[in-house]
């Protein structure tokens, strides 16, 4: 494995994750013209996701009994359905904070994504992990990632480079399906690709732009030089883009080319936001299949869910809050109902990538969903017990279909083991006491 | 500016401030001065680059700031969407149409002007702004604009003309970046341009390459903030072009115009008079009312309405067209109030006088009987409004979708209005049980806040947010008024302050009145000018700058004009870590 | 800034929504989102089907039959109406030219002989008492008898009225209403109380202002409305309110924009009917006596096209108008002129302003200057 990485990227793994440097060991590796060199040298796996709901699910609703393989689907999880055998479960992983007090709604996610609960509200303390992914593997396609939120709302984004400037998502299914399949999309299977002129004007519009970057960067501190950064990383992405578009590109069997959602209802009442996610599942899962992009990160409502159901007054963050435990039934009814519902539409996101028939599988066999929220129980802004799961097989590398228990362990391990899976070679993740180096081995084929 | 009063320039530039010509952008001022001259070349017809209203300081008898040393980078912020669309407007044309969606702002300490200097620009928003340059260069440099946006002309249109197109670049460049750009900015241009009108047989789509370039530049994107040690000083200080650029954006909300670069360049903005001349020059202009409603587009959080939705079963009258209108009402009885009357700031809270559209009327539920799109309206006493506090603007971003918020209405009245900081609610606490709308107590908003702070752990937050919301009750999430809440009388009399206060009228008052809201908005003007909240030491010095807003009668342009006049304005720390 | 005195609207404003007594001179205004023909609908199933009122469900349509004429003979017709060959342009042409000698039959209808109507059977019926006459017409559904309503008797199994109220058949033209195309504006002035007044005007207006609808679809309350001087579409009715329902104090003739291809609604010998909650929206019925020209004309300005969707002849609409018309003989031939009619309208609270003097203001007597109905 190593051998397919330089020396760099093997340096920012063997440190624990990306607290060396941000986006530079990546950036000078693409400058230097071998971006593609991890998608063509082998037969890595493939496609990497992020897909987060907000305000968790509800104790003792959603935790099978069954540990190992073929557990039960506990009633917040039923709607996983037969596609379970393609999930893995965990539960009991923890957000450790290190004695920084819990920024609610905020540290859990905080943990997962970057290895470190966050310092300050809004802000994460490092860059998120998929954003390293997307540098590994995010090479050769148009998009080095794509991020996406059904509910409408251009900031809700948890993918970040510099922990402070979030990875603008799209927002409704016609700004995914213009970004996608819009100007400069390449039908992969039309047979009268030719080169778009216009693309190399456009190169020597960046290049020149690229070139400054050291002369700016050097009179910098560190707070702007991450800034600025971050923005040659996104001009950087555009050449990656037009590179790629310069290319004929390749034949993608599973590939059709979708039609335009056109615009729909924007709302934040849940049955809209789902219905919404499952026409961007559709595009994304399109996406994946005309090899457009390789990473997605979908934020399916906010940690503080402003969603609501039709016709009440109240939205899910605040019933999470004030709704009382029933105590015959022992939990918090509407609570558990929007849970219910907004957990509903990562299957429904995973039913999309499924439904691509690619090679012997399916689009999902060839990926690795990694779905997350932010707190156990959000009632009491707990960050034990954070619901996580892994969907689909990385390729075959994804021992799927089990729960797996983790007994109060850092939620990075979870976060580790689903870089590794995807063929990063990361040996550890994490800061103080999320600090991990122990892979989650029961789900490594 | 014409060759002669160039050479003026240099010389005044050289015999009084000789070490502003230190590096700047990979060369000096000195020899950027100079540069002018190689412009003649091949271009058919040259014009005069003009300067109007340059004044050069009468610097041997005022004494300015000196600079020395290296200058380098202290602030970058990313350029908002209003400084874009006001930049592109007033140097490339008001007829330029801008369909970009730009990168949302995120908002720190307050303010979406300090959030810039933490912003970047993610992948998604590059390919925007490129988006946005490729259509802005092809009007520019359309044939019906392209001698105007053009100083000179090209020997054959056909083919590449170095000279005029390095003409072309120099203008531009030094207008988007808010300086002179040096011979190799210009020339790394002046090759794309040539490259492309050689392939194309085009002068102008080579043009329209390069004008893409410098509309995507992290100059421009971004405003990279400049400084220079003091001489016989300790501590930094922005060189002028960052100068004029703060100065530009607080007043204006756009980058320096020609008169205020010009004075940036021959170092008159340095001395006190120069500075004096182009504060006075640009308080004067209609412009400032373009920074007054920045400002407050920012400070009230107006951005929060693109990601506002309502629940249209709960108030189906509330659209897109009200939330709109809500918006821009609350700017324009803050620009009118503020910059056109010139009034005092702390009537915003307490006037009655607003103004309404069609949809307004039916918000509020008065008639509006006009034919143009907005009139004057002023409320009666009896309507209970208070001036922002209770505009739909206010009132509906500060409430749920379904419904109203006293805790979201109080807190965003002590942080916006008070710069109080309203804590996080606490990790662990279980609301549930004080919480059970099924108790006889508990059928309003209110019962139910007083019940949850009686738990120790909420009431010492609750007691700071809650009144002021609670005082704003008689109004729905939407800005409706309404004196029942499920049948029962919403009570708005509340504790504040040390004060009994009733309804928003009277929570206006007691802003009016308290002596911590001029204070804290001289705090944000500060910060927002800045793009950095002042620290504890920051805000002791700003007791002098509160104490002459009160002598002006708390008129926010003299406030403006008052902090870009002082030196610690445009200081920067020696640590350039934020 | 410059203000403009509202205290006059304000103090309106602030007086209505107590629900109280005032005993002080009040107005309410409202805007019409929906008006209809009041047509009782007997049918169980869709509007076609047969039902108490129409047994037969809805009038025949044959366009064949409709086409063929003593100079048209069938083989052409045919050709006329041939899918494969659709010559589309002569079909409108000869739906036009029905006559024996080419008359165009929606200027002269009785050109070709009556091709017959199904007309109501039931004996229910929404409308008034016109007659004074209990022993003529049909009876309420709420029981009351002498209902004056031979429109409905007539055109009541056509498709373009029949159905539950707010019926598929109104829909085209309340759309476009409700879309922006006019609006009908109404101010109901009173001296003492809202719920009980002895000395009601209430004005029937036009405005320029479009309706505006809310973020369900529906037509939103409190915009406002700026009285359009359109006197052809304006009534002034002498009016009072018992128990919050609104009734005219003697038949009076009342002119008002029509939601119809023809703009203009004539009823003589009008009556209105409001209930008139507290807040909110109102329902009412507004009926009278309608030239039976003016009914027939308004669908014969789009006559091949009203045939066509709304299957029906305009011949055969026109005679069933006549048989069934019944005041206003003609002074020649004693033929009735007019048919009693109602209408159903449905009116949302709002801001019905007067014109500013000087703006072609009318001579209005409703009471203050402006209104706001609702909460």
């Amino acid at each position: 494995m190593a051998g397919r990485f330089d020396r760099r990227s093997v340096l920012r793994g063997a440190l624990g994750g990306l607290s060396v440097g941000v986006a530079l060991p990546a950036l000078d590796m693409f400058l230097n013209g071998n971006g593609n060199a991890y998608a063509d040298s082998a037969k890595l796996p493939v496609r990497f996701g992020t897909y987060f709901w907000g305000l968790g699910l509800t104790p003792g609703r959603w935790v099978p009994k069954k540990i190992g393989a073929d557990y039960d689907l506990p009633p917040e999880l039923e709607s996983l359905g037969a596609l379970k055998k393609k999930v893995t479960v965990f539960s009991g992983f923890n957000t450790i904070t290190d004695g920084k007090p819990n920024i609610v709604h905020w540290t859990g996610h905080a943990g997962i994504l970057t290895g470190v609960a966050a310092s300050k509200d809004k802000i994460f303390d490092r860059p998120s992990f998929d954003t390293a992914v997307a540098d590994a593997i995010g090479g050769g396609t148009r998009f080095r990632s794509i991020e996406l939120t059904p509910f409408g709302n251009e900031r809700l984004s948890y993918s970040t480079r510099t922990g402070a400037s979030f990875n603008t998502p799209d927002a409704t299914p016609l700004a995914v399906y213009k970004r996608l399949f819009g100007e400069g999309f390449q039908d992969p299977n039309s047979g009268t690709w030719k080169p778009d002129p216009k693309i190399m004007l456009q190169q020597s519009v960046l290049s020149a732009i690229t070139e400054q970057r050291q002369a700016l960067l050097a009179g910098a501190g560190a707070s702007d030089r991450a800034q600025l950064d971050q923005y040659f990383t996104s001009v950087r992405s555009m050449e990656q883009q037009l590179e790629v578009e310069l290319l004929e590109p390749a034949r993608a069997e599973a590939c059709r080319v979708p039609k335009s959602p056109g615009e729909q209802p924007k709302s934040g009442r849940i049955d809209i936001v789902n219905q919404n996610n499952k026409m961007m599942a559709e595009l994304m899962a399109m996406a994946l299949a005309c090899n457009q992009t390789k990473v997605f990160n979908v934020v399916h409502t906010s940690s503080t869910s402003e969603t609501y159901l039709p016709g009440d007054t109240s939205i899910y963050h605040l019933h999470t809050h004030d709704e009382s435990v029933d105590p015959k039934l022992g939990y918090q009814v509407i609570s558990s109902k929007l849970a219910t519902l907004a957990f509903s539409a990562f299957p429904d996101f995973l039913k999309a990538l499924d439904a691509i028939r690619e090679g012997d599988g399916t689009l999902l066999d060839n990926t690795l969903v990694m779905g997350l929220s932010e707190s156990g129980y959000a009632k009491i802004h707990s960050v034990d017990n954070i619901p996580m799961m892994f969907a689909g097989g990385a390729g075959g590398r994804h021992k799927a279909g089990q729960h797996i228990a983790g007994n109060g362990d850092p939620v990075t391990r979870v976060s580790l083991t689903a870089q590794q899976l995807i063929g990063m070679p990361v040996g550890e993740f994490g800061v103080g006491s999320m600090k991990t180096s122990k892979t989650i081995t029961e789900v490594m084929a | 500016m014409t060759e002669t009063a160039e050479a003026k320039n240099v010389r005044h530039t050289n015999s009084r401030m000789p070490r502003i010509t230190a590096k700047m952008g990979g060369a000096t001022l000195f020899a950027l001065a100079v540069s002018g001259t190689m412009l003649a070349g091949s271009c058919a017809a040259p014009r005069a680059l003009e300067t109007p209203g340059l004044v050069v300081a009468p610097a041997d008898t005022i004494p300015g700031v000196r600079l020395s040393g290296e200058p380098i980078i202290v602030g970058v912020r990313r350029i908002t969407e209003t400084q874009y669309r006001n930049a592109i407007a007033s140097f490339l044309g008001d007829d330029i149409q801008i369909n970009a969606k730009f990168e949302p702002e995120a908002r720190s300490d307050g303010l979406l002007a300090v959030g810039a200097s933490f912003a970047s620009i993610s992948a998604n928003g590059f390919q925007q702004y490129y988006a946005a340059a490729e259509s802005i260069s092809g009007q520019a440099l359309d044939e019906k604009r392209r001698a105007r946006t053009l100083s000179c002309a090209p020997a054959d249109a056909t083919a590449p003309d170095d000279a005029c197109a390095a003409e072309f670049v120099r203008k531009h460049g030094r207008l988007l970046f808010g300086r002179k750009l040096d011979d190799d900015e210009v020339s790394a241009r002046v090759a794309i341009a040539s490259a492309a009108a050689g392939k194309s047989s085009d002068f102008y789509a080579g043009l329209r390459l390069s004008l893409v370039n410098l509309l995507t530049s992290p100059d421009f994107l971004f405003r990279i903030e400049r400084a220079q040690a003091v001489e016989g000083g300790d501590g930094l200080q922005l060189n002028p072009y960052s100068r004029a650029a703060r100065i530009s954006y607080l007043l204006w909300d756009a980058p320096p115009d020609e008169a205020l670069l010009a004075a940036a360049e021959s170092g008159a903005l340095m001395s006190r008079a120069g500075l004096e001349t182009q504060v006075s020059r640009m308080t004067a202009s209609p412009r400032i009312e373009k920074g007054i409603r920045a400002f407050f587009s920012d400070t009230l959080q107006l951005d929060l309405f693109e990601t506002l939705t309502k629940d249209a079963s709960q108030y189906p009258k509330f659209s897109q067209a009200v939330a709109d209108s809500a918006r821009e009402q609350t700017l324009k009885v803050v620009v009118d109030h503020l910059a056109v009357d010139k009034g005092d700031y702390r009537d915003i809270f307490t006037t009655r006088d607003t103004f309404i559209n069609r949809p307004l009327g039916a918000m509020y539920k008065v008639p509006f009987d006009s034919s143009a799109e907005w009139t004057p309206y002023t409320f009666d006493e009896a309507s209970g409004h208070s001036g922002v506090l209770t505009q739909v603007a206010f009132l509906s971003l500060f409430s749920h979708p379904g419904r109203s918020s006293p805790t979201k209405r109080g807190a965003a009245v002590s942080e916006i209005f008070l710069c109080q900081t309203v804590p996080q609610p606490p990790a662990n606490v279980d609301l549930s049980a004080i919480n059970d709308t099924g108790k006889e107590n508990a059928k309003t908003v209110r019962q139910r806040l007083e019940l949850h702070r009686t738990e120790p752990l909420c009431s010492a937050c609750h007691t700071l947010t809650d009144p002021p919301g609670l005082a704003l009750e008689q109004f729905d999430g939407v800005g409706q008024r309404r004196t029942l809440e499920n049948n029962a009388r919403i009570d708005v009399s509340v504790d504040y302050l040390g004060k009994t206060v009733m309804g928003a009228q009277g929570l206006g008052q007691a802003l009016r009145d308290n002596p911590r809201t001029p204070s804290c908005l001289v705090e944000r003007v500060w910060a927002y000018g800045r793009g950095q909240a002042p620290d504890a030491a920051g805000r002791k010095q700003l007791e002098a700058i509160t104490s002459a807003f009160a002598d002006s009668g708390y008129r926010v342009p003299d406030l403006m004009a008052a902090m870009v006049k002082r030196d610690d304005f445009f200081a920067a720390a020696r640590m350039v870590d934020k | 800034m410059k203000r403009i005195a509202m205290a006059a609207a304000t103090l309106a404003l602030a007086s209505v929504g107590t629900g109280t007594a005032t005993a002080e001179p009040w107005s309410r205004g409202y805007v019409v989102e929906w008006i209809e023909a009041a047509a009782y609908f007997g049918g169980k199933g869709g509007i076609t089907g047969p039902g108490t009122d129409c047994p037969k469900g809805t009038t025949e349509f044959d366009l064949k039959r409709l086409l063929t004429t003593s100079y048209r003979p069938a083989e052409e017709v045919a050709k006329i109406l041939n899918p494969d060959k659709p010559e589309s342009k002569g079909l409108f042409p000869a739906m036009h030219m029905r006559g024996p000698n080419k008359e165009d039959v929606y200027k002269e209808p009785k050109s070709v002989p009556d091709p017959g109507m199904r007309e109501v059977q039931g004996k229910i019926a929404y409308g008034f008492d016109l007659d004074g006459n209990p022993n003529t017409g049909f009876t309420s559904p709420t029981g009351q008898r002498g209902i004056d309503n031979q429109f409905y008797k007539a055109w009541g199994c056509w498709e373009a009225f029949r159905g539950p109220t707010r019926s598929p058949g109104a829909t085209y033209h309340n759309d476009e209403m409700r879309n922006g195309k006019f609006t009908v504006a109404m101010l109901i002035s009173g001296n003492s109380d809202p719920r009980n007044d002895e000395d009601v005007t209430l004005g029937i207006f036009t405005s320029k202002d479009k309706l505006v609808k809310d973020a369900k679809g529906d037509i939103a309350p409190d915009y406002s409305f700026r009285i359009a001087n359109e006197p052809r579409y304006t009534s002034l009715l002498k009016a009072r309110i018992v128990d919050g329902v609104l009734e005219l104090k003697e038949p009076q003739d009342i002119k008002m924009r029509e939601a119809s291809f023809l703009a203009t609604l004539t009823l003589y010998g009008g009556r209105v009917r409001i209930e008139m909650p507290e807040e909110g929206p109102i329902h009412g019925m507004v009926g009278g006596y309608k030239p039976i020209q003016e009914a027939f004309t308004t669908w014969t300005i789009a006559g091949p096209n009203v045939e066509l969707v709304t299957h029906v002849d305009l011949s055969a609409a026109y005679y069933a108008l006549e048989r069934n018309a019944d005041a206003r003989p003609d002074p020649e031939n004693g033929a009735n002129t007019a048919v009693s009619t109602a209408l159903h309208f449905w009116a949302v609270p709002a801001f019905v302003i007067h014109p500013k003097a000087g703006e072609g203001a009318q001579a209005v007597s409703a009471g203050g200057s402006t209104a706001g109905g609702g909460r």
